[in-house]
């Protein structure tokens, strides 16, 4: 372990009465603790001020797969990523450079994933080093041995000692003490930092608010006594105002913005935070959320308030998304409108619910028995999933479909900033007709040129009908003859081709013509383009394609790719290796992406996914295209 | 409705409720003013607005002009809806125009019933322009069946959500011109009255009106108007002179009357005169009313009835009216 700072691109260095102060363009840090002891919360509201003082910012929660996991334990580790520039930031990068840990053993397991810095400086609290429970003492003195592989910069924190001269229990008081130092060594707004904390426990009495404002002020206080390097990112003021929220809080805003009135779910990891924001605020506006008793009464309740009238959708994650599939049919059939969101987690079953992953797309666009035609976009970006919750109730209005949005785990639980959407009442502004219903008007009355038909309430004049998920006709009559069910399969197939020819081809980042394509969909997109982009800058003959629409995909894909040697996608799914054990070209299980391009394009479309319960880094994926282009292209 | 300034209190306690009712206002206007938009607009304005519907996500993705042929057979909007869009437009700017008084009225004797429906038919205007606006939009607007709404829209004609979207109504009256119990009738749904009291009144003015599921406050002008105001029920307030009763009733303070009854203030009898319609007699039997359920609250809670159906006996000559129509209906048995 060196006493020397980390290396860093194009840094300035300046001192400041005993402290160096190292000018960057970005930085990425972490905080690191046990379970409840409230690094995401530090860390969460580190990266809201960075971004309120006009940094780029996306942070990415580390969360352990149990609620409450044993204390002291490298899979028990919680915590959460910031990255921070000068730039805007869209991903959560490579490497950490600075890192608190609350313990050694949550630092270890950030460690052996090898996500800190060869140089990362690292703060650590000291306490079990004289702890007086032997083990833990022998546990400090082996895990320094192992950290002590890499070159970090170990800086020993008096933290549990400083917290108790403040509060009793240091574990409700580290994170908060943790924020006043790294207040200090960013720079940031002290006063912001308060508001922030004021924010954070608005609903606590005034006593702990002092008592936390108490905590960061012994941070700050200790830091600039101890610590002799300060990072300087600077700012930049942006020319229009910003909103800093995740992914979670987005979808439910953007659902509230699009005019929706009525979600209906039942708690899911990573889902359940989009209804915790909507109860919070959705009735003010008319808005109702409803907590079913499980994920197939959520979706029965948000498909019958659809075939009220209501504008309705369900919230939900991988599991959920299965016990659905019968409603989701349901829908499909009886043409009801309904937008369903998907926060994507590990996989399959139970899977790795707090972690993210890309593995629901097949599921999405086939993963009901029958034919079920079905829209599926994927916001990419925390603005994103703000955005297309008012386009996906304005598609599932006009097509009578289902339209599933599939965010996941980092666009979830990451916070970004973005510009401030201006609220358009032209959003909510198709209403259910409901005047009355010409005699002899069928409730599914196809034009059959498109298969659109008028929605009829139940409610209006004439509108009412029985609705039935056995094959109908346009009267919603049950009929089983071989024409009718040709017909009507054409029909709600066919509305997925039309929307399909309002799509324009998507748009490429890079050049027109290149050695590699790669393509991704949903959260990778920061990181591919940012790897993209370095790789230009190498020289590399690469470009990236992001695609939101899933499901028809955007046309010309075939077009597009035929202007490079070799199309591969990036996802965070599972695919076969064609060096592993039996694994050959012909049996080779792929990404689901490159499943569906290779499906509807016929170009032979290569993948490299990652199941490792995180989001891919950039580094790691440059690393992919340059061994790409070094063997030619070939798989 | 001219009336005397309110007192900065109850200002405050009324200032959310009345916001959030002219800010309902001033979007359903907005709306209005689209659907006259897309009226007025030639195509190129109606792709745009199209655009804008489909959201940010769709930027460089859907083909607006495509969509739009697609969508705009659905649209029910002709010219003919413009001049009764329009009417609820001016209808709905009045109301906004109208400010605080609008939800204010000065009862200087004669038939409060009448006047108070009047009073709520004109704040219902704002809800009677909604609904023609959204009938004109669908094409269903038909003038003989739906024109008045634009004039006077009865509160027995309101739904629910209406209901609790209205201001508070503000009855300003004088202590002697007034007899609250005529005021029960508009208890009901989320509805909130809200009487300033001149001078001298009947010292239990609201007694009559305690019920189950009503929230009355009667006091100074340092009562709970919050409180009542927050609850999701029907509710009064009536601020009075410092010679009548105060107290409060409160729905969500818990099953029995005990719990749900504060009695902070009890006048000696009344004198014998009468006040609000009410003989001193009357009077009297208010006060006595509210005596006894002040006595009663301060009483144990009636027992439930046990679940094997063995009521205990009856207790008041209510009770036993109950435990006589249980019986009659079979309904103390399983």
């Amino acid at each position: 372990m060196s006493s020397t700072p980390p290396e860093q691109a194009a840094p300035t260095l300046s001192q400041e009465a005993g402290h160096s102060v190292l000018t960057l363009p970005e930085h990425i840090l972490e905080v690191l603790s046990d379970s409840g002891e409230g690094a995401q919360k530090c860390g969460q509201s580190f990266g809201a001020v960075s971004a309120k003082m006009g940094n780029g910012a996306w942070t990415v929660e580390i969360i352990p797969a149990e609620i409450q996991p044993p204390p002291r334990t490298p899979d028990g580790a919680s915590g959460v990523r910031i990255r921070i520039g000068t730039q805007k930031i869209t991903n959560w990068g490579n490497r950490t450079k600075l890192a608190i840990a609350f313990n050694d053993q949550v630092l270890l397991s950030r460690h052996r994933l090898n996500a800190l810095a060869d140089d990362a400086i690292i703060l650590l609290d000291q306490a079990p080093e004289n702890h007086d429970n032997p083990q833990v003492r022998q546990e400090w003195i082996e895990a320094l041995e192992e950290l002590s592989s890499r070159n970090y910069r170990l800086i020993k924190v008096p933290l549990e000692e400083e917290c108790l001269k403040i509060v009793d229990n240091p574990r409700q008081g580290k994170n908060m003490f943790a924020l006043g130092m790294l207040s200090w060594v960013y720079l940031r707004d002290l006063e912001r930092v308060k508001e922030q904390i004021a924010h954070q426990f608005r609903h606590k009495a005034k006593a702990v608010y002092e008592r936390n404002v108490r905590l960061l002020e012994a941070g700050v206080s200790w830091a600039e006594q101890n610590l002799d390097f300060r990072f300087d990112i600077p700012t930049t003021t942006p020319d229009e105002d910003m909103v800093v929220m995740n992914g979670n809080t987005a979808l439910g805003l953007g659902a509230m913005a699009a005019g929706l009135e009525m979600c209906s779910m039942y708690p899911i990891t990573p889902a359940t935070s989009v209804s915790h924001f909507l109860s919070e605020s959705f009735d003010r506006l008319g808005g109702m959320v409803h907590q079913a008793e499980d994920e197939i009464a959520a979706i029965g309740v948000a498909l019958g308030a659809s075939f009220a009238g209501k504008v309705a959708f369900t919230v939900t994650s991988g599991p959920g998304l299965a016990l659905k599939t019968e409603f989701i049919g349901l829908a499909v059939m009886t043409e009801t409108p309904l937008v369903i969101v998907d926060v994507q987690r590990g996989g399959p079953s139970t899977g790795l619910p707090t972690k993210v992953e890309q593995s629901d797309l097949l599921a999405a666009v086939f993963g009901q028995p029958g034919d079920c035609p079905k829209v599926v976009l994927a916001p990419s970006t925390i603005e994103e999933c703000f955005h297309c919750m008012i386009t996906a109730r304005r598609i599932a209005e006009t097509f009578r479909c289902v339209v599933m949005v599939m965010s996941d785990a980092n666009l979830a639980t990451g916070q970004q900033p973005f510009k401030r959407p201006t609220l358009d009442p032209r959003w909510q502004s198709v209403q259910p007709d409901l005047s009355e219903v010409p005699v002899g008007t069928e409730p599914l009355q196809w034009d059959p040129e498109t298969g659109l038909s008028p929605r009829l309430i139940p409610g209006q004049p004439g509108g009412m009908f029985t609705a039935t998920g056995l094959a109908h006709n346009e009267g919603s009559h049950i009929r089983s003859d071989p024409e009718n069910n040709q017909r009507t399969m054409e029909l709600r197939s066919r509305k997925l081709a039309v929307l399909q020819s309002t799509l324009k081809p998507p748009v490429v980042v890079g050049p027109e013509h290149a050695d590699l394509l790669v393509v991704g969909w949903g959260s990778t997109r920061g990181a591919i383009e940012e790897a993209i982009e370095k790789g230009q800058q190498e020289g590399l003959s690469v470009a990236a394609l992001n695609l939101t629409f899933l499901s028809p995909l955007q046309p010309g894909l075939g077009e597009i790719f035929e202007n490079y040697k070799k199309v591969m996608t990036v996802e965070i799914n599972y695919s076969d290796e064609l060096d592993q054990p039996y694994i050959n070209a012909e049996n080779r299980r792929r990404g689901q992406l490159a499943w569906l391009l290779r499906a509807t394009t016929l170009v032979d479309v290569d993948c490299w996914t990652r199941v490792f319960g995180q989001p891919l880094c950039p580094g790691d994926i440059l690393d992919v295209i340059r061994g790409k282009l070094a063997a030619g292209g070939q798989s | 409705m001219p009336s005397d300034p309110l007192p900065s209190a109850i200002q405050s306690a009324l200032a959310p409720h009345f916001d959030a009712f002219r800010s309902a206002v001033a979007g359903t206007s907005e709306q209005i003013r689209s659907s006259l938009a897309e009226l007025d607009s030639d195509v190129g304005s109606r792709l745009a607005r199209e655009e804008a519907g489909l959201g940010g996500f769709a930027d460089g993705c859907i083909d607006v002009e495509r969509f739009a042929a697609l969508a705009t057979g659905q649209s029910k909007l002709t010219a003919g809806a413009k001049p009764t869009l329009e009417a609820a437009q001016k209808v709905l700017m009045e109301i906004n125009q109208a400010g605080a008084e609008l939800n204010q009225l000065r009862f200087d004797g004669g038939d409060l019933l009448q006047e108070v429906h009047a009073a709520l038919a004109s704040v219902g205007r704002a809800f009677g322009a909604a609904r023609v606006a959204e009938l004109a939009r669908t094409g269903s607007f038909r003038k003989k069946e739906h024109g008045g709404l634009l004039k006077a829209y009865p509160y027995p004609q309101w739904n629910a959500r209406e209901r609790r979207l209205a201001p508070p109504l503000v009855i300003h009256c004088s202590g002697k011109d007034l007899h609250a119990g005529a005021l029960s009738l508009f208890l009901d749904g989320d509805a909130k009255l809200v009487l300033v009291v001149d001078g001298v009144c009947p010292p239990a003015l609201l007694a009559r009106l305690i019920s189950p599921g009503i929230f009355v406050v009667q006091g100074d002008e340092s009562a709970p108007l919050e409180a009542m105001l927050a609850w999701k029920g029907p509710g009064i307030a009536a601020l009075v002179h410092d010679q009548a009763a105060r107290f409060v009733h409160d729905p969500e303070g818990g099953a029995s009357i005990a719990e749900r009854l504060r009695l902070d203030f009890l006048p000696e009898a009344p004198k014998p005169r009468a006040l609000g319609g009410l003989s001193a007699g009357q009077q009297l039997e208010d006060l006595q009313h509210l005596t006894a359920l002040a006595g009663s609250a301060a009483a144990p809670a009636p027992a439930s009835i046990p679940a094997n159906g063995a009521a205990s006996a009856p207790a008041t000559p209510v009770d036993k009216l109950a435990a006589f129509l249980l019986a009659r209906a079979h309904l103390d048995q399983e």
